[in-house]
């Protein structure tokens, strides 16, 4: 069929006329020349399955009647499983139960352009997607269907979020039990309005969670701003907190509200808080205890309705103890106290996490990376990462540096982790290799750690004590 | 026990992450004792998990799950039956019977699509309606992992 479609372009464009030609003989249509050829009823499924858009057509009682290539890869559904299917069964977007915006269009007979919401394809994973929809007629005019197109924007939002450096709730990973249970409280929590302290060594997350509880918070409309304690020395830090008047120093030649101001009506988050001099840690007592500002060089305070969260990898405790934190500042931060375990006692996240950062990597570079060796994974696996997930995140971001292929291998990990004088190349082994050996390591280790106690083991894995035992019979374990 | 499928139309819901009705069902011995209908109006993953637990839930029949919900459930304790479709009663007979997942009552692409990333994945992965799921069991390789 597509040779005849060749020989037929051939033919008619032999029989092109000139460009002038066109004018008069086409009258407006250009399907009798060559360069027009009519389309034909074969075409219309090609150009639709060379678009990067998803597209699907429904008829009134919401059977997918048509599925295009790119609705398959975006929702990682074959065409021939998708049609005579219900839409929703297939499209499965945060929208079908509320606010369907085909039915909608249906409904109105307006089309829908660009409208946002997220469906979760057939690997689980959530994707934002833009949907755009119109009604389907017959050659009456009446009504026969619908059709819809959307569009994957995982790329987008995974660069809008690299370049805001602002991640959601979702970027935290983790079926830790203790981090489940950390998570779980959160939402009461932010609720709450309570000031929260967030400990936890560098690179765990503190951030991330002092975002998801503005997010979830009665404030989240309002801003949320970030000052780094130990980014700035003090005096400048007093007047990047708390604001100056015009004159207050040299150079002030203009009244700054400080960030405190800025917040009003949302979160501060104040990160690495156990670096502060005991002197500004007096100022933010006050702000704290009265809920005003007092900018530098002024004599007026200023009222302020900011929620503050703060953050420290520290021991607040002990400093407070050697004299270098005060206790009453302590006590006043630390209403609700959230801790984020490191990354050497969540082990079990550490395939999740390289998971989610290959996904997001191959977002942003453009790349079709699946996954990494199990060789390499164990290496990860056994190592303490001391910059936890941030260090995990390079280690993957420098994996893929130096890898062109789709698998990560051992040899492309940062030097300290490579595996000595290794023979180039992953080999056959390594091909045959299987999570189930780095499954098994995890499971005797975290065993070991837990003194063979099969309850903790399992909540440590963050699995039930059932799904332990399986695992174990089926690993041959114990 | 106590089972929950997510509800929309007398169907079950398609996405459980948004779903906002949840049939509640106590059942001994295979045969139902007991239901209610409870409104879900938490959407934070964690807290919708909490109330799962809080209702005591020890089964959840459901369509589409995201994954990190996914894993919540699993670390509350709270067995996983997703991806599963159809009218609502005749999923619960189905299931009390012990008969899900089956063929008539999965989503498609159901298999966790592990053609698009893992490319290597057999066509038992993509068979229609539960194919993949070995022997006719449940797919908990894939809700456990």
């Amino acid at each position: 069929m597509a040779a005849g479609r060749k020989s037929t372009g051939k033919k008619t464009a032999g029989k092109r006329k000139p460009a002038g030609g066109n004018k008069t003989a086409g009258r407006g249509r250009t399907t009798r020349s060559g360069a027009g050829a009519p389309p034909r009823p074969g075409w219309l499924a090609t150009i639709l399955d060379s678009i990067t858009e998803g597209v699907f057509t429904v008829d009134r009682d919401w059977n997918i009647t048509y599925f295009n290539r790119a609705a398959e890869e975006i929702t990682g559904i074959e065409r021939g499983e998708a049609l005579g299917r219900k839409c929703f069964e297939v499209f499965r977007a945060s929208v079908c139960e509320q606010g369907c915006y085909l039915r909608r269009t249906l409904e109105s007979g307006e089309p829908g352009l660009g409208q946002a919401a997220y469906i979760v394809n057939a690997r689980g994973e959530r994707l934002p997607i833009s949907i755009s929809t119109a009604v389907l007629r017959d050659e009456r005019g009446r009504p026969v269907g619908g059709v819809e197109t959307f569009r994957n924007l995982s790329v987008v939002e995974t660069l809008r979020q690299e370049l805001a450096q602002r991640y959601t709730f979702h970027d935290i990973v983790s079926k830790n039990a203790r981090m489940q249970q950390m998570l779980s409280i959160l939402p009461r929590v932010a609720l709450s309005d309570a000031t929260v302290l967030v400990s936890g060594a560098s690179g765990t997350g503190k951030e991330l969670v002092a975002r998801a509880i503005h997010d979830l918070s009665r404030r989240r409309q309002g801003p949320l701003v970030t000052v780094n304690c130990a980014a700035l020395p003090d005096n400048l830090l007093e007047s990047e907190l708390f604001g100056h008047a015009a004159g207050a120093f040299t150079d002030a030649r203009q009244e700054y509200p400080g960030r405190f101001l800025q917040a009003d009506g949302g979160t501060i988050f104040l990160d690495e808080i156990g670096e502060m001099s005991p002197a500004l840690q007096a100022k933010l007592l006050r702000v704290l205890q009265e809920r005003v500002v007092e900018p530098l060089g002024s004599t007026r305070s200023r009222p302020v309705d900011v929620r503050v969260i703060a953050a420290t990898n520290r021991d607040l405790g002990r400093l407070v103890k050697g004299g270098r934190f005060r206790q009453d500042l302590f006590f006043r931060l630390n209403v609700v106290n959230l801790h984020l375990p490191p990354l050497r006692e969540r082990r079990e996240d550490i395939p999740l996490l390289v998971e989610h950062f290959i996904a997001r990597f191959n977002r942003l570079q453009g790349r079709e990376v699946v996954r990494m060796a199990p060789e390499a994974l164990a290496i990860l696996m056994e190592h303490d990462f001391p910059g936890n997930v941030r260090e995990l995140q390079n280690i993957v971001e420098h994996a893929f540096v130096l890898s062109s292929g789709d698998i990560l291998l051992p040899e492309h990990l940062p030097e300290p982790l490579r595996p000595p004088s290794r023979p180039a190349g992953p080999g056959p082994v390594a091909e045959r290799a299987s999570l189930r050996d780095i499954e098994a390591a995890v499971i005797r280790s975290t065993l070991e750690r837990c003194g063979n106690n099969r309850q903790r083991t399992a909540r440590e894995l963050g699995i039930h004590p059932t799904t332990l035992w399986r695992k174990m019979k089926k690993l041959s374990i114990g | 026990m106590h089972v929950a499928i997510p509800v929309w139309q007398e169907r079950v819901s398609p996405v459980f992450d948004t779903a906002r009705s949840l049939l509640l069902v106590r059942v001994a011995d295979g045969r139902e004792l007991e239901r209610k209908t409870i409104n879900l109006v938490e959407s934070w993953p964690p807290l919708r998990v909490a109330r799962m637990r809080e209702l005591g839930v020890d089964v959840l029949v459901c369509g589409a799950i995201s994954q990190p919900l996914a894993r919540l459930c699993q670390a509350a304790g709270v067995r996983l039956v997703p991806w599963v479709t159809g009218m609502v009663d005749e999923v619960l007979v189905e299931l009390l019977a012990g008969r899900l997942p089956a063929p008539e009552f999965t989503m498609p692409g159901c298999c966790g699509g592990r053609r698009r990333r893992g490319r290597a994945a057999g066509p038992a992965g993509r068979r229609r309606g539960g194919g993949g799921r070995g022997r006719g069991g449940r797919s908990r390789g894939a809700q456990d992992t």
